[in-house]
């Protein structure tokens, strides 16, 4: 591995550090909703909306991982695209740093996108390719004047290859020459030049080879005890979010459905949907995976065109009792730190 | 450091196999039949064997050689006027190309950054106004503007450039903007974002140059198409005015004595159809290269 240089902390991180200790998240999301209006139907009818998210509410302290999990479709894309604004939420607060970014504009909010970066699923859509790796990469630093002079830039930005892994002379490269790694690792390049204090990472991964996939995600730990980056993991894999969060929440049909640390959901999780997720989890022991009991969801994932009334998990949700079917359950928390929504609870 | 010495002089020839390569994917006769026309276009004034404008009426309406009274000193035969075609079509031929050249630079160009730009702004009042002012250069009556132009400015190149151009980057924005409407779901456009580029930056530095090769393969399709554009408007007076010759101008000549000599139409008409079939048969070539979703099959 090479050496990895550690940039000089900015102001701000190290208030950041100061923060920690106070127990004040670096993002908190409060209420998020994120709805789409959907043409359909003649004109007399009722134009419907897509709650794609309806109502989230989590939290990232400074340096930690949330991983969020869910079925596809869930919403899960959404919230983290929501957070950077490159979706605009219908309602809820965005708190970066204590400041809310639902209402910021331009310049404002440029400067605050500095301090959070992402990185997308699709390591072939997600780079332009007409650029070359070193353009892709030093484009964040040009149009924020975070170096002087070419010489510092082309400095900065072989640096930030060698960071991720990759060498130096593959700066004058364009993208269809780099392997779905490597293009990965290109992103998190561009995302780190920043020196960002929290990246959304969208499914990083899922796309690549198992083998691959080890490697950025080793990368990403390695970047984040560095720069005690914080993320927010977005992933389907459990195994995935399990290795490298230490909280997890859990999302269906656009709704938050249980949060907790990650020994505490993965041991004892109390909302039906988690326990359903987990029990699809294989185990790596032969012995034991003959015991594993698999909770097998009936039914598809309901439309988000039209939810179901009360609990959105009531017409899967194998313990559903009449309650469910009428009242919305309360997002609480039902242990220290342990937060859930669901009325058996 | 073996390899790099050895790599040396290959890559002195480098530029030159790559060109090789790049017209050898290319269909050979059209590639040669416009090596030709223009190579003419440039050099065919100063090459031609007669003056185009100079009137020999004793020697009008001669036949092309290897028909009766034809001779090789008029091969390709005269006019109405005695006026040597293979001049006239030689000298022509710079009219009709440099005319196609300037309407699709400033057409498509046009149309690609108009086109880029309002598919970015997808929705809002630029794409709006944009699309409209679209519209409505695609619905005016081209020949009754050019006619209209013709009487109120007289007739002349210019008059043909604006016109064409006008016509030509409605319908290159059209095509590049459902072009950027793909381009702009892209995440890199959503990650230029996040870096803080601005939006004009982001239309010039990710949405451009991915819809480039579009405007590329366009330019090269509509080469054919304003050929012939001009070609029609020469013929019915209100393009380049005589004694001009442009290929247009010359069929146009020929039409009243096509009863009696059918060659003085027919021998620029040809040309105006082998070039422009080359052209097209190029385009073809290039669409199918630049043609992302092939190109990907192909990577």
């Amino acid at each position: 591995m090479t050496q990895i240089v550690v940039p000089a902390p900015g102001p701000i991180a190290q208030e950041d550090q100061q923060g920690a200790g106070l127990g004040q998240p670096l993002l908190d999301v409060r209420g998020l909703q994120v709805h789409f209006p959907a043409r359909q139907g003649g004109i007399m009818e009722k134009r419907r909306v897509v709650k794609a998210v309806d109502g989230v509410t989590f939290h990232v302290q400074p340096g930690e991982t949330l991983g969020l999990v869910g079925e596809s479709g869930c919403g899960k894309t959404t919230t983290g695209r929501a957070v950077l604004q490159l979706v605009r939420p219908t309602a809820g607060q965005v708190l970066f740093e204590g400041r809310d970014l639902v209402t910021m504009q331009g310049e404002a909010l440029r400067q605050m996108r500095r301090r959070m970066q992402i990185i997308f699923q699709d390591p072939y859509g997600s780079l332009n390719p007409r650029m070359t790796a070193g353009d892709i990469i030093a484009e964040p630093l040009v149009v924020h004047g975070m170096v002087k002079g070419r010489q510092q830039l082309k400095a900065r930005v072989d640096e930030l290859l060698e960071t991720v892994g990759l060498s130096a002379t593959m700066r004058r490269r364009y993208v269809h020459e780099f392997s779905g790694g490597q293009r990965q690792r290109i992103g998190v390049a561009r995302a780190l030049g920043l020196q960002p204090s929290l990246i959304v990472c969208d499914e990083p991964v899922s796309a690549l080879d198992v083998s691959i996939q080890a490697q950025i995600i080793n990368l990403l730990e390695h970047l984040q005890e560095r720069h005690r980056i914080a993320y927010l993991f977005i992933a389907h894999d459990l195994a995935v979010v399990r290795h490298i969060s230490e909280r997890v929440a859990v999302m269906y049909l656009g709704k938050m459905m249980e949060s907790a640390d990650r020994l505490e959901i993965y041991e004892r999780p109390l909302h039906p949907y988690t326990q359903a997720l987990l029990s699809a989890v294989p185990i790596p022991d032969p012995e034991l995976e003959t015991t594993r009991e698999r909770i097998i969801l009936e039914g598809d994932v309901p439309s988000p065109l039209f939810p179901p009334p009360g609990c959105v998990f009531q017409t899967r949700c194998p313990k559903a009792v009449a309650q469910c079917k009428e009242a919305v359950p309360a997002w609480r928390e039902a242990a220290p730190g342990h937060w859930v929504a669901c009325h058996l609870v | 450091m073996t390899t790099i010495a050895a790599a040396a002089p290959f890559k002195a020839r480098t530029w030159r196999l790559r060109l090789w390569k790049e017209l050898r994917a290319y269909p050979a006769i059209p590639v040669v039949i416009l090596a030709i026309v223009i190579f003419l276009a440039i050099f065919g004034g100063a090459l031609s064997p007669h003056s185009p404008y100079d009137q020999a009426l004793r020697q009008r309406l001669l036949p092309p050689v290897g028909m009766d009274r034809g001779t090789w000193d008029h091969a390709l035969g005269t006019d109405n006027l005695g006026r040597d075609t293979l001049s006239r079509m030689m000298t022509g031929a710079r009219v009709s190309l440099s005319l196609a050249a300037l309407t699709i630079a400033v057409g498509v160009v046009l149309g690609t950054v108009i086109g880029a730009a309002a598919g970015f702004y997808a929705g809002r009042l630029w794409d709006m106004i944009l699309m409209r002012l679209a519209d409505a250069a695609l619905s005016i009556p081209l020949v009754l503007l050019a006619l209209v132009l013709a009487v109120v400015r007289g007739a002349s190149y210019w008059n043909l450039v604006i016109l064409i151009s006008l016509f030509i980057w409605a319908r290159t924005a059209r095509i590049i903007r459902g072009q950027a409407l793909q381009v702009c779901q892209r995440d890199y456009i959503a990650l230029a974002r996040v870096a803080g580029c601005s939006g004009p930056s982001i239309l010039f530095r990710h949405v451009i140059p991915n819809v480039s090769h579009v405007a590329i393969v366009l330019a090269t399709l509509e080469v054919g198409a304003v050929i012939i554009l001009e070609a029609s408007l020469s013929f019915l007076g209100v393009g380049v005015p005589p004694p001009n010759p442009s290929w247009g101008a010359i069929v146009a000549d020929g039409r009243g004595v096509i009863a009696s000599a059918w060659w003085v139409a027919t021998v620029p008409g040809i040309a105006i159809m082998i070039t422009v079939a080359s052209f097209n048969l190029i385009g073809d070539r290039m669409r199918d290269r630049f043609d992302p979703r092939l190109r990907q099959r192909g990577a």
